[in-house]
């Protein structure tokens, strides 16, 4: 009765950039929401772009900062689609820097009170209908978190662009109108994909979609940034749509709207401990 | 003049007592070593053979197309109880049981200062009134102990590994068939120890009740175990099953196909069975063939007087032969009667093999199943009908030659010698 989980497809980029949409953290352009969406084919002026092509490495530089965040609360509506069911939580989430955060679902009642909490590479769940918390032991980290196409693994997984990654600019694309930037592990790297292509907005600012391979160059996971909101003053996308690719994950898809963040909140670095978790239900 | 035959070669048998006393040795050990041997094996096939197509494999199987590989909680076989249904009106249908099994972390339901060390456990949701009869996984579970609503077994390794007992409170963490969380507190009514290594090193049994509530699956299984009335059947009784509008996605497997080293390894057993018959053969053939063609050369002399005294030669071929068969029939008689009482008295006590070759071990874990090493001898009397009528045979055959011989004798000839 060998591995009896069956693991879903795995995900490490995908995870850093969940994780901060997640926390509320991105800042992709921080000017305010005043840049005007650019037409098809038309290069828009931005820090981004010099001789009309995307400066890779700027852009590259500007992402890698987008996970460098202080502190935020946010809440988000996580939808998770499966072939017979849809399941819509409401979750409120805490971040501390980037190696702390606490995520507690607050709808629907049978989830309500369910916490996460990680701390570096820790994973702790809290369930309030047995009041105990469990560490997530190493070899659930590729089970799925809370029934949505996330792992637990993608939670805590720190990925940077620049160290795991050798990117270059490959095109100028139209559909979706934008820069298609490839990001491919370096040999050393430890993680699932082997490489992932990054559509990025005309300016270069903000992510449109990923596609993500795994280790055989499988397609496996796409997932799509839309419906550019300002929150707290920053402007950024705010729904993201994860679909796995996986031929047994056909009509499954895990969506998260952004309901409220707040930027460099608050936040006391001693929310993040075990004892708080299990009192934030 | 038969009797008289028979009277002369039985006197015959006695003239060289210790030549026949070797032969009649040599045959009975045979014999002995036949009947003994077989039942030994006919008790440990059959032992194993109650294990495998007992509890954990059943006659025949049923899962979805892909579960058996990739063991998914989503691979469920639907409408089970109308499946149910169907397979017990099948003719020779004994039981029906359905099963779900579900990955999840166990931990004591006991709250401590530190979060809990979760063990990775397997929810095993029974159908617990057919689980508890003679081919069940429960069977031999105090009753008052079976799993009930929130009272669940704990097997015995998990139990031990998460350090709770019986009456402790469990902590179950799953996920649903959707993988949506799931969790809850049980009781542990009970710890089991099973020869099934998933129950006894992983199992949380539950009534399949309440762990298709946990997990959110309605009618829906991942296992049904069918029991026939004989587990030699199982293929036709499979081949019905496959029948089934309900199953049309389903993979039917007779045990024979869930376990093909095991059942390769019983059919194996008919050619072994046949290997001892040929020692028994061999030994009577050649114990006979000396006895029988010594006697022929020493009485010459005799022969060749008794034909010159007009005795037909049939009469001696009639004598030699009647001469050999006696021998054979007390030398299987006396293995058959020793074989026979060392099977009945070992039957009983049961022979411990692992014991015999100095280890402590009482089972072999083979597939998953625990398989004793204690060995109950299965008496099965055509061993000891086959080994008397090999040594018939043989003795018939073996005495024919120098019977012949002597009955061709030249009477003056053989005076003269």
């Amino acid at each position: 009765m060998e591995s009896i989980v069956r693991y879903p497809m795995v995900a490490a980029l995908a995870a850093a950039m969940a994780l901060s949409l997640l926390c509320g953290i991105p800042a992709l352009g921080q000017d305010e929401g005043g840049t005007p969406s650019a037409r098809a084919g038309e290069t828009p002026a931005t820090p981004f772009i010099k001789d009309g092509k995307v400066d890779v490495n700027a852009v590259v530089d500007h992402f890698e900062n987008l996970y460098r965040a202080d502190s935020s609360i946010s809440t988000a509506q996580l939808t998770v689609t499966k072939p017979n069911r849809t399941k819509t939580m409401t979750l409120k989430s805490w971040t501390h820097g980037e190696e702390k955060a606490l995520i507690v679902i607050q709808s629907p009642p049978r989830e309500e009170g369910i916490a996460t909490l990680m701390v570096e590479d820790n994973l702790w769940n809290y369930f309030p209908r047995i009041d105990r918390t469990i560490r997530i032991p190493p070899s659930m980290m590729q089970s799925s978190w809370m029934g949505t196409d996330f792992t637990n693994d993608d939670l805590v997984r720190e990925t940077s662009f620049k160290e795991d990654y050798t990117y270059e600019l490959v095109e100028r694309t139209a559909d979706p109108n934008g820069w298609l930037v490839r990001f491919i592990a370096k040999p050393a790297t430890v993680g699932v994909w082997e490489r992932f292509d990054l559509i990025v907005t005309p300016d270069a600012r903000l992510p449109i979609e990923a596609k993500y391979f795994d280790r055989r160059d499988r397609h496996a996971r796409t997932l799509y940034w839309d419906q550019v909101k300002v929150f707290d003053g920053r402007r950024i996308p705010s729904h993201m749509t994860l679909i796995p690719q996986d031929e047994d994950k056909e009509g499954h898809k895990t969506e998260m709207d952004y309901l409220d963040i707040d930027f460099n909140a608050d936040v006391p670095e001693r929310m993040f401990s075990l004892s708080e978790l299990e009192q934030k239900h | 003049m038969r009797h008289t035959t028979a009277h002369i070669a039985w006197r015959n048998l006695g003239r060289n007592k210790r030549r026949t006393l070797l032969a009649l040795g040599a045959i009975a050990l045979g014999q002995l070593t036949l009947v003994f041997v077989n039942c030994m094996m006919a008790g440990s096939y059959g032992q194993m053979l109650r294990t495998v197509t007992g509890p954990l494999i059943g006659h025949v199987q049923i899962h979805q197309r892909d579960w058996r590989e990739e063991r998914a909680m989503d691979l469920t076989i639907d409408h089970v109880s109308q499946v149910e249904a169907e397979i017990l009106a099948l003719p020779d249908v004994q039981a029906v049981s359905s099963r779900i099994y579900a990955p999840v972390l166990a931990a004591s339901g006991q709250k401590t200062e530190e979060p809990a060390d979760a063990e990775p456990a397997v929810v095993i949701g029974v159908n617990v009134a057919a689980e508890a009869s003679e081919n069940g996984m429960l069977y031999g579970v105090e009753p008052n102990e079976l799993p009930q609503g929130q009272s669940v077994l704990l097997g015995r390794v998990l139990a031990n590994r998460l350090g709770v007992e019986k009456g402790r409170q469990l902590a179950v963490i799953g996920q649903d068939i959707d993988g949506f969380p799931a969790t809850n507190l049980y009781t542990i009514g009970g710890i089991i120890d099973s020869g099934l290594d998933i129950v006894s090193n992983r199992g949380i049994v539950m009534a399949i009740g309440p762990a298709r509530t946990l997990f959110a699956m309605p009618d829906r299984a991942h296992e049904i175990i069918v029991h026939g009335s004989d587990y030699r059947q199982a293929e036709t009784l499979a081949q019905q099953i496959e029948q089934l509008p309900g199953l049309a996605d389903a993979e039917v497997l007779p045990w024979r196909q869930v376990v093909p080293e095991l059942a390769r390894m019983i059919e194996m057993k008919s050619w072994i069975d046949l290997v001892f018959l040929a020692i028994v053969f061999i030994a009577a053939a050649a114990g006979i063939a000396n006895t029988a063609m010594m006697s022929t050369f020493e009485r010459t002399h005799e022969f060749g007087m008794l034909l010159a005294l007009g005795t037909a030669p049939r009469r001696i071929v009639a004598m030699v032969i009647v001469e050999s068969v006696i021998l054979g029939l007390v030398g299987v008689a006396l293995g058959s009667v020793v074989g026979t009482t060392l099977v009945v008295v070992t039957s009983h006590t049961g022979i411990n093999y692992a014991a015999l070759a100095g280890s402590d071990a009482d089972a072999i874990a083979y597939a998953g199943l625990n398989i004793s090493y204690v060995i109950h001898p299965q008496f099965e009397v055509r061993h000891v009908i086959l080994g008397v009528m090999a040594v018939t045979i043989t003795s018939v055959l073996a005495s024919t030659w120098p019977a012949l011989l002597g009955a061709r004798l030249e009477p003056v000839e053989a005076m003269r010698s």
